[in-house]
């Protein structure tokens, strides 16, 4: 009988001890997903009106214009010496070579190769910022391919936070033309923040467009550059990632020779 | 004096006498013991511990149950989200951007040698074998990335401290090594030349392997 009474006694403390280290926790936890799931469910459901629209829409984009099967040299090109008479202008490039193109060769991802482009360049540094800036942002759409996954779900959790139907007015935002975002920025964004009313996801969207590609695009493509793009149809340009870069003494101070090598990709 | 009963110790009840005198209190004490312990286990701890969400009552096992499935949902629901909201990220498109969000960039790892040579020409300064008027101790003349290998070749000349040069190279070398975003460093030669228009100098090349 005092053997029971001690396991009877001992019952009584796991279960107080549990009560307080395991379900007190959970509790809080739940309440917290439950909010969450309702905030998601009204996202999805929201979100997904748009979604078909918008997904035929880009998706050409990107079949014809992004990883088309075959390279439009001539759309390639001028977008890169349209790039090389917009640095001339503001004097940060001297000269542009020929430009030269080597054989396609498979990529690792399935169902893409890439020919490789050499180019080289008497630029300035500042010129040189442009141009890196240009090969990052070659091949991306919309805004939203111009922020990682990491500031994406800063920018989703925000407006769970603080509006979930905001994200109606988020996904617009997300699915912009890169180019019409950065031809003007303010616009956009303001748009963006009315549906929101306190400075959190404001100041959350601040953060995420200074650290991401966006802020690439704006210094790009806000000016001449962009324009000329804009009315030439030239954007959005084929998507390319460097494979090597050498900077070598220009000759004068700031100035330096830059030949690269670039990888631009085509659907197999 | 009162003298001490010696009596009385020869007479202490034994250990049996004990155990029969505490035995009958003891089992009572026991069986009450139980009996509110059984009774504390059917009604106040199950107070105690079910919890009552949506009109329904949940244990601890019960509960750890509930957050994982709700755990599932909302992981479920934010990949819905996702690919609603950026339908373009999975897939080949996803793949290609991904690896242009890995590529590396050279004006990054430019602008971090060029902090490296900025503390070696502060030191050597302080040190007192670099020249004030002439900050370019160490003047790089080119430099090669190269992405699939994931290295950076530096070309280019310690200067401007005299026979100094080769431990100012060094340095270089050694601060190089020590940066985060170097994996490995092939070092170059370690020579010293002179000539009448830059006096000592050493020149070097060396590649960097970049961290992942």
């Amino acid at each position: 009988m005092f053997a029971l009474s001690c396991v009877f006694i001992a019952q009584h403390a796991h279960v107080l001890s549990e009560v307080q280290t395991v379900s007190a926790p959970l509790v809080a936890k739940l309440s917290e997903l439950e909010r969450r799931e309702d905030a998601l469910q009204e996202q999805v459901e929201l979100s997904e009106i748009h979604a078909a629209v918008k997904l035929g829409s880009l998706g050409e984009k990107l079949d014809v214009y992004v990883l088309p099967k075959e390279t439009d040299f001539e759309r390639l090109i001028a977008s890169w010496e349209l790039l090389s008479e917009n640095l001339k202008k503001q004097g940060y490039l001297a000269k542009m070579s020929d430009i030269s193109f080597g054989d396609p060769v498979d990529m690792i991802e399935s169902g893409v190769r890439a020919s490789p482009m050499r180019v080289n360049f008497a630029v300035h540094e500042k010129g040189m910022e442009y141009i890196t800036k240009f090969i990052r942002l070659a091949g991306l759409l919309t805004v939203g391919d111009a922020i990682t996954d990491e500031q994406l779900g800063k920018l989703m959790h925000s407006t769970e936070e603080e509006n979930p139907a905001g994200i109606v007015a988020l996904e617009q935002f997300l699915s912009l033309d890169l180019i019409r975002y950065a031809r003007d920025v303010r616009a956009f964004e303001s748009k963006l923040k009315r549906s929101f009313t306190s400075n959190a996801f404001a100041n959350t969207l601040l953060e995420v467009t200074h650290e991401s590609l966006l802020s690439d695009a704006r210094d790009l493509l806000e000016g001449d550059y962009g324009r000329y793009m804009q009315e030439v149809n030239l954007w959005p340009i084929q998507f390319v990632t460097l494979k090597s870069a050498k900077m070598s003494d220009g000759g004068a101070e700031g100035w330096h020779v830059l030949e690269i090598e670039i990888l631009v990709w085509e659907r197999t | 004096m009162p003298k001490t009963n010696t009596k009385t110790s020869a007479t202490h009840p034994s250990v049996g006498d004990v155990l029969h005198h505490v035995s009958v209190p003891f089992l009572i004490f026991t069986a009450v013991l139980l009996g509110f312990l059984s009774l504390s286990a059917t009604l106040i701890l199950p107070q105690l511990t079910q919890v009552d969400i949506a009109g329904k009552e949940h244990d601890a096992v019960e509960l750890k149950e509930l957050v994982k499935k709700l755990d599932t949902r909302v992981q479920e629901l934010e990949r819905a989200r996702g690919e609603f909201v950026t339908p373009l990220r999975e897939g080949l498109f996803g793949d290609a951007m991904d690896q242009k969000y890995n590529s590396r960039d050279l004006l990054l790892f430019k602008s971090q040698l060029e902090e490296i040579t900025q503390q070696i020409e502060t030191a050597s300064l302080r040190q007192g074998y670099g020249r004030r008027e002439n900050k370019d101790t160490i003047s790089i003349s080119s430099m090669t990335f190269d992405q699939e290998e994931l290295s950076l070749k530096v070309e280019g000349k310690v200067q401007n401290v005299g026979p100094r040069s080769m431990t100012v190279l060094a340095q270089f070398i050694n601060a190089a090594q020590e940066s985060k975003w170097v994996s490995d460093i092939s070092p170059p030669k370690f020579t010293r030349e002179h000539d009448d228009e830059n006096g000592f100098y050493s020149p070097f090349i060396f590649t960097l392997l970049l961290s992942e």
